[in-house]
Parts: C-alpha cells; structure tokens; sequence
C-alpha cells in the first residue's frame, strides 16, 4: 500500500513536473497593458548584444561604465551572444518570462514580441527623444501603432558596379539606373553583351524591390497582403525574362542567402546593392574586383526610397526595473553614444544630430568613405523606405517562395503573385 | 590428475531474499535515466502534445483551442502537398538505398583486392555532418556545379541540367543526396548481417552447381531478410523526417516543390513568431506516421516469427 502511494506520488510530482514545463500552470509573459518607466533610476538591469563582443567590448563597457557613473547605485549587466542564436534564444526567453532588461535586436526577432504586446511602447516611454531620430527609423519599430524599440544602429545600402563588366557591355559612360526597372533593362544588355549577369535578386531584396516600385506589401492595418498589382507583376515578368536571357543568374532562385556577394566578388554579377561594410570583404576575399568597384546612390532614391535595416533597443514589459532599463536604452541610442560607435565601425546612427556630424560629410577618400557618404546622405535626405514590421522573415519566405515558380517561366507571375497573396494573407490573419 | 571444480548448485531464492532490499533500490539506479529522459524526450513530448491544442506562438502565450490546429491542418492543402512529397521521397529512396546498400554490401563482403579501401571510402559518408554534405552537394548540383561542368566538358550538354533550380528535378537531386549519405549506415548493418550467413549452406548450394548469383539470390538473401527489412524500416523514419537537404540545399523551393513535412512544420513554428501550437499539431501527425511505420515493421517480424 504504502509504495502504491509513494509510486501515486512520484507520478503526481512527475506529471507537475511535466505540466510546469509546459507552461500550463501560468508564467506567460505580461502584454496589453504600458507599465510605468518613471520611476527612479537605480538597482540592477541585465543588457544583451548580439555578437558586439568582443570587437566593441571597449565601447560597450564604456557606455555602461558612464551609465552607471551618472546614476550612482546601477549596475548594468553586459551579456552577448551570436547574431544566429538571437531568434531562438529569444523566443525561448520570451516563453518563459525571462528576458534581459534591455535588448539589443533586428526587426525580424522583435517583431514577435511587439505583435504580442511584451514589450514597452517607446512613443510613451521615450516620447521626449522621439524627435531626435531618423523618421524612417523610428517608423520601422512601429507595430500596430506602437514603437517596439528605440532605433539604434542602421544600416542602408550603396550601389555597387563592376566597371569593367559594364565597360564590356558599352554602358561605362551611361548614367546608373535609378530604380529595380532600370536595373533590370541594364542587366538584360549586360547580359547580351557579356554573357554576364545584370545583378542578383535575393529573398530578403525581394521585398524591397517591390516596395520602391510601389507596391504596399500588405495593407494599412497589416491585416492583409498586397503583393499582386500591376506593378509586381510586371516586374516579376521581367525577371523571368532575365532568368531565360541570363540577366540574372541561373541558380537565382536556389542560392543561399548572401551568395549575391559571392557572385559579384565572383565577378560574375555587374552590380550588387548592399551596405557599404562588404567593401571590406571584398576586399579581403577578391582585391582584383575590389579595384574594379566604383559606387553610386541606391535604387529608389529618386522614387519611392530605398531599404534600411534596422536594429533596436527593446525593453520587455516584464522587466523588473523598467525605469532603469528605459533610462540605459535611451543613454546608449543617445546622439553622442551613437556617433562614437558608428566611427569605430560601419553601421550608421539613428539620431539625425549624429548623422550630422562632419564624419559623415566628409568629402571622399576611397570607395569607404564614399560609400559612408552615400549612405548618410540617404538617411539625412529622408531617402530612405520604412518596411512595415509584419513583412518579417515568415513573410519574406513565403513571398520569395511563392514567386520563384513565376521567375523560373513555370508559373504565369499574376497566378504566381495571386497565390502569394493569399498565401500571405493567410499567415496574417494567424497572428 | 584431473581436478574437478563443482560449483555447488545455486540456491533457490526464498521471498525473505527478494525481499531483503527496499522497494525503492531499483528506483536508485534508474533514477538518473528516468530524469533525464523525463526532462530531455518525455517533457518536451508532452508539451509539444499539449501546445498542438493551442494557439500559442514561438514567444509564449497561448490558449486552449481544443482540435482546430488538427482541422485546420486537415484543410491545409500545403501541409498535405508536403506529406504527398515526403512518401514520394521515401517510395524512392528507401527501395534504392535498401538495394544499393545490399548489393554494396555484397561486393564489400568479398575477398577481392582492394576491398578494403573500397570499405573506407563507402563509409566515409557516415562520419560527415548531413549540413557539410549538404553544402558539398550543392557545389555538385549548381548550373555552374561539377556535374556540369563534366557533362559539358564530355560534350553531353549545351546547356547546364538546373538539378535545383527547376521544379521538376530539385527533389530528384535531393533524393540523390539522401541516397548517397544514407547507403552508408545501411551497408555497415547489412555487412555485418552478412558476416553472420551460413557458410556450410553456400558451400553446399556451391556443390550442388548453383552458380554466384543463384547462391546469393535463393541462400544468402533470405538469411540477412531481417536485417533487410530492418534497414528499410530505418531508412524509411529516417526519410520521413528529411529536413537537412531541402533546408540547406534548396530550401524548400524553387516555389514549395522542395517542401517537406519537417521542412514545413520548421516554417510554420520555428521562425521567430510563427504558430507553435500548429507546428507541435503537425508534428504529433508525423508521429503517427512514424509510429505506423514503426507497426509495419514489427508485424512483418512477427509474421516471419510466426
């Protein structure tokens, strides 16, 4: 009898044991509501990067170091960990109510945890900075009517050209295109005269091609896709008609993710759009095309804008020391903290006072300066397009997935762009 | 002088015997198992069999939705393109594998020269991670990969085979991939069935003037049956739960032609925000799958038992 019991027992504990971990007996992360951020600054906060250490150890203990100087009784608890693992790591932090005070994060990552409420609206908690940012910066944190985070480090692209590839194929004394349209109608000629690829379009620039055309994405309310106008079905036709004449090339729709700079260090593309931090790489990896390099503005700069990435400072609604926790994210994305950090790398700022800086209008020196030039530019002349936040990586996929068929001539691109949108609509409405 | 040893006779255990240890003492030494496997397989198993009845997202949350994620995934027409293309992928690939790996195994049981070198290089698939040849088979398949630049170079083709980039072929070159990786562990187990054939049974088929193929067909083979239909079974969970070649090689497309029930239940709820509690609804249905095939095999060991 009394093992019957204590075995009744142990499979009692175990089955607690079991419901516990599956999140049944409460724990789920507070959302809805703002918390108060007014409190007194003090106490104890846990900050997390993704992958600044240890290149900008120096920088970051410095930023926490003076936080903590003009807030006597803080102490900031510095942890960072690889850009990979920040979904995971995340999600799985978010699931059990165990996020850092202050995050350091992409969009794509925050967009999840500003859908489901979890973390502080930054138009109350950081109204009075508001201002200083970069409008489009600011707009690609918004949720649903709420900023998620405060913008931190940006980054948008330049347009690279391989001179001799477009000397090859006559257009070395024609303007750069200025728009996806134009891009592609050189690549075609590229492509003819050559043998060479125009450019490569991606899954993660797929968005943004269509959304410097003019196609919305989704709707107002982000309650449904639109990506099947007349607009993305043209263009998508035309690079169907690239994949059969070789102006993009062959394994386009199968190569990896960032395999367009491969291709164009490859010397096998004759431009690539991109953040002018790849100068570096390819350099290192193919000093022959590096010297072939020249650089001209984005695509979209004169239409509807160009893309920009950006990376922002949450802080989630369970922190137990919101105040404190608002109060370092607004000391690290101050103009001054930002300056400093963009002049010991290649991301930009987010605050228009540190875009200002004569850093950034410097006359150039070589194609990375040139390049930090043309990028500034694009973000202090307001050039620049804010991505609604529910084309996240899901929607990304599913829309570059649902186009590949059109690009490879098996689909009709309306059929193709239709079912995309449907496809799309239908992740949505889940969320 | 011969010694002998006698051992006297064990003696039977009395209950008072059994009974000298306390109830408990099994549970001290598989306790430490039990824990890990309760935290490790058995949690995670029944939190994926809880959150398949609700609409929790990959950031927590979510409430009680008794079966629609299982009606919802009944009306999925992706999710079901996704399990047609698996069984596709095994009705190919298991057969293959299980032939090649037999017939590999065959040639490799053989005293000929060089056999083991042979050994060494057909094996050499089962230490490499399933992600570096993923990679390796992509430099392989690429317009611009090592098959066709043979192909080319011997004048075969004028214009490169898109063996990922076309609806129509992408699956059959991730098969390819499976096979070639999969041959190996299934020729190691079938090698080893082999070592254990009866050599007296061939021997005398060899007598009575059946030739290498006739032994191997009527004497050899029925042998390793076991072992046979034990590595189809293996194979066969194995493939339904592909995931590694369509994520890294083509990942999924071109369009969904790629896509498999791992592949789409990966998208549907590991992505930052997607569906937990659907993704953990689609994984319980491939653990029917699983589990059905798991039953097919044991009734034809039983039926070869019986």
């Amino acid at each position: 009898m009394a093992r019957r019991k204590a075995i009744g027992g142990l499979l009692a504990a175990a089955s607690a044991l079991v419901l516990t971990g599956c999140g049944l007996t409460g724990g789920s992360p507070p959302s809805g509501e703002d918390v108060d951020t007014s409190g007194e600054v003090g106490g104890t906060i846990t900050f997390q990067t993704l992958q600044l250490s240890p290149v900008f150890d120096d920088y970051i203990n410095g930023v926490i170091t003076e936080f903590e100087r003009r807030h006597p009784g803080t102490t900031v608890e510095w942890t960072d960990i690889p850009s990979d693992s920040a979904a995971r790591k995340t999600n799985a932090d978010a699931a059990a109510n165990s996020l850092p005070d202050v995050l350091d994060l992409d969009t794509g990552t925050l967009a999840p945890l500003a859908r489901k409420g979890l973390v502080v609206d930054m138009d109350r908690a950081a109204a009075d900075v508001k201002t200083d940012f970069v409008d489009t910066a600011w707009d690609s944190l918004s949720f649903g009517g709420t900023s998620a985070a405060l913008p931190w480090y940006l980054n948008t692209p330049v347009l690279m050209k391989n001179e001799d590839i477009l000397a090859e194929a006559g257009l070395a004394e024609e303007p750069d295109p200025a728009s996806y349209v134009e891009l592609v109608d050189v690549s075609a000629k590229v492509a003819r005269e050559t043998g060479k690829a125009g450019f490569q379009p991606t899954e993660i620039g797929f968005p943004n091609y269509l959304l410097s055309l003019g196609v919305p994405l989704v709707n107002d309310d982000d309650t449904r896709a639109v990506v099947n106008t007349p607009a993305a079905v043209a263009f998508v036709k035309s690079l169907a008609e690239l994949q059969e004449s070789g102006g993009i090339p062959a394994d386009t729709v199968s190569a990896q993710q960032r395999s367009e700079i491969e291709t164009f260090q490859e010397g096998g593309t004759a431009y690539l759009e991109t953040g002018g931090s790849r100068l570096k790489i390819i350099e290192e990896n193919a000093p022959a095309i590096y010297q072939q390099i020249g650089l001209g503005r984005p695509l979209g700069v004169t239409g509807k804008g160009t893309w920009l990435v950006t990376h922002g400072v949450a802080v989630p609604k369970a922190s137990k020391n919101p105040a404190t926790a608002v109060a370092f994210a607004k000391f690290l994305t101050s103009s001054a903290n930002q300056l400093a950090l963009a002049k010991r790398s290649s991301v930009f700022p987010s605050t228009t006072a540190s875009l200002d800086d004569p850093f950034f209008q410097a006359k150039p020196a070589d194609l990375v300066t040139e390049a930090r030039s043309i990028a500034a530019a694009s973000l202090m002349e307001g050039n620049t397009i804010a991505k609604s936040a529910s084309v996240d990586s899901e929607f990304t996929a599913a829309l570059w997935s649902g186009v590949q068929p059109a690009i490879l001539g098996e689909v009709d691109p309306e059929r193709a762009l239709a079912n995309a949108e449907m496809k799309l609509t239908a992740i949505l409405e889940a969320r | 002088m011969r010694t002998l040893l006698r051992r006297s006779p064990p003696r039977p255990r009395s209950d008072a015997a059994l009974k000298r240890h306390k109830w408990y003492v099994p549970l001290v030494f598989v306790g430490p198992v039990l824990i890990l496997q309760g935290t490790f397989l058995f949690t995670p198993l029944v939190n994926t069999f809880v959150l398949a009845f609700t609409d929790a997202s990959t950031v927590g949350g979510g409430t009680f939705v008794g079966l629609r994620n299982f009606t919802d995934l009944a009306g999925d027409n992706e999710f079901w393109a996704a399990v047609g293309r698996t069984f596709i992928y095994m009705a190919f690939t298991v057969p293959v594998i299980v032939a090649l790996s037999t017939s590999l195994a065959l040639l490799v049981n053989t005293s000929l020269r060089g056999s083991s070198v042979v050994r060494l290089l057909l094996f050499s698939p089962m230490v490499m991670p399933l992600a570096t040849i993923a990679v390796m088979f992509q430099f392989v398949l690429e317009s611009d990969g090592l098959i066709n630049q043979v192909l080319a170079g011997l004048h075969l083709i004028t214009e490169p085979i898109p063996f990922l980039s076309s609806s129509d072929l992408a699956l059959l070159s991730l098969m390819l991939v499976t096979i070639w990786k999969g041959c190996a562990l299934s020729t190691l187990i079938t090698l080893a069935a082999l070592q254990n054939v009866s050599t007296e049974l061939d021997e005398a088929a060899s007598l009575d003037g059946a030739g290498w193929l006739r032994r191997t067909w009527n004497v050899t083979l029925p042998q390793i049956r076991g072992t046979t239909i034990l590595v189809a079974v293996l194979v066969s969970i194995a493939v339904l739960r592909v995931f590694a070649e369509p994520y890294i090689i083509t990942g999924g497309g071109p369009g969904t032609s790629t896509e498999t029930i791992v592949l789409y239940l990966f998208q549907k709820g590991v992505s930052p925000g997607t569906q937990a509690g659907y993704a953990s609804a689609i994984s319980l249905v491939l653990f029917v799958f699983v589990l059905a095939i798991a039953a097919v095999s044991w009734m034809l060991t039983k039926r070869r038992r019986a």
